[in-house]
């Protein structure tokens, strides 16, 4: 089929856009090859379209796309906190007591047990009890003529023909057996 | 099929149908291919609209969480780069309407330097080859400010189609009308950039 006129406007739009098929398409190519005036219409309506998308893609290839997917993945897949494992109530508390432990804190710690206990007077000298009058330690024999006593000593007295002898004394943490004479 | 459907499938192993699964689970995989195969396509878009590289980079991130959260509410009826592109058309359009009443700092009014280039282009070189255009930032601009002067429903229109290569079908399956009124739209975009290109000297 051969076109007796030339090409509308809306024609070679559509013939532009690739929507033209088969027969009509043909005809519409056929008049183009030999309208010089048609021809030279779609040249410039085709240059409209070109020089669109050649600016755009201009535009494309100077883009920099190398954060586009990491900017997306940041908003869109926030990364998740880290659980922390599960633990049972003895670790927990092992682990609260482990954080709490600090070179400060156990000077402080140090400081008060050694306060109570100097306080407490757990370091003085512990008083030694009187000892015990050994009763073997005295001659069978001899008869006990009296017990002196203070504070501080126990003193047993022997009765012999000459006077009292001091056979024992014994004093708060110590022990002394004496034969003197008594001075009176 | 439409043409983005076709073309993606042979870049990538994964399907769209397979992919369009994987997304709606939510997996994390499956949007950086999505991203990283739609990405400079969204931009030409994107770019087209707002005639500004920050822009729309700005654009096509908005459009891509868009996506995120509204890939539970597709159900589609629509192929998923019809989709994709609507988002972005939208997104595009949101910008522009936000700075409506604001100078476009895209375009540079350069119309002396043209005269001070001495320089006589005449219609037919400007239109017949586009390479021409580009040898200057004034002449891009030009495009640019060409594109401004459509309505968002013929700029978008004319992007598809140009750019992107989408059919009719799909261009109304994007902007939600019929191919007759996909043609109509073109009709006057194409008319109507020509007489611009024209009238620029």
């Amino acid at each position: 089929m051969e076109l007796r006129d030339c090409v509308n406007d809306e024609q070679l739009n559509i013939y532009l856009d690739g929507e033209l098929t088969g027969a009509e398409k043909a005809t519409v190519e056929a008049h183009i090859n030999t309208c010089d005036q048609c021809a030279a219409r779609t040249r410039e309506m085709r240059g409209v379209g070109e020089a669109l998308k050649t600016v755009t893609m201009k535009a494309v290839d100077e883009a920099d796309f190398s954060q586009v997917w990491s900017r997306v993945r940041a908003e869109a897949f926030p990364p998740k906190p880290v659980e922390e494992p599960r633990r049972s109530w003895l670790d927990g508390l092992l682990g609260d007591l482990k954080n709490a432990f600090s070179p400060a804190f156990a000077v402080a710690v140090v400081i008060i047990v050694a306060a109570i206990v100097y306080y407490s007077g757990w370091l003085q000298p512990v008083p030694t009890p009187p000892q015990p009058i050994m009763e073997a330690a005295i001659d069978s024999k001899a008869q006990i003529f009296s017990i002196e006593s203070d504070s501080r000593a126990v003193m047993v007295l022997q009765s012999t023909e000459s006077g009292a002898t001091i056979i024992i004394v014994s004093d708060i943490g110590s022990e002394t057996e004496t034969n003197q004479e008594p001075s009176i | 099929m439409n043409n983005q459907s076709r073309v993606s499938s042979q870049d990538n192993e994964l399907d769209d149908k397979e992919l369009l699964e994987r997304l709606r689970q939510k997996d994390e995989a499956a949007f950086e291919t999505l991203v990283r195969r739609f990405q400079k396509k969204a931009f030409a878009v994107a770019y087209g609209h707002v005639g500004d590289h920050s822009e729309a980079m700005e654009v096509v991130h908005e459009a891509f969480i868009k996506v995120f959260r509204s890939i539970d509410r597709f159900r589609g009826d629509s192929s998923l780069y019809t989709w994709l592109y609507r988002i972005v058309v939208n997104v595009s359009l949101d910008h522009l309407r936000g700075r409506k009443n604001l100078p476009t700092d895209s375009l540079t009014h350069t119309d002396d330097e043209g005269e001070d280039s001495g320089e006589e282009r005449h219609e037919s070189d400007t239109i017949h080859h586009p390479d021409r255009i580009l040898e200057s930032a004034e002449l891009r601009a030009e495009m640019q400010r060409a594109l401004d002067q459509l309505s968002p429903d013929h700029r978008a229109v004319i992007i598809l189609r140009e750019v992107e290569g989408l059919s009719y079908s799909d261009i109304a399956e994007t902007m939600g009308c019929t191919t007759g009124t996909v043609m109509s739209r073109l009709f006057y975009a194409r008319k109507k950039l020509q007489e611009m290109l024209k009238g620029h000297r």
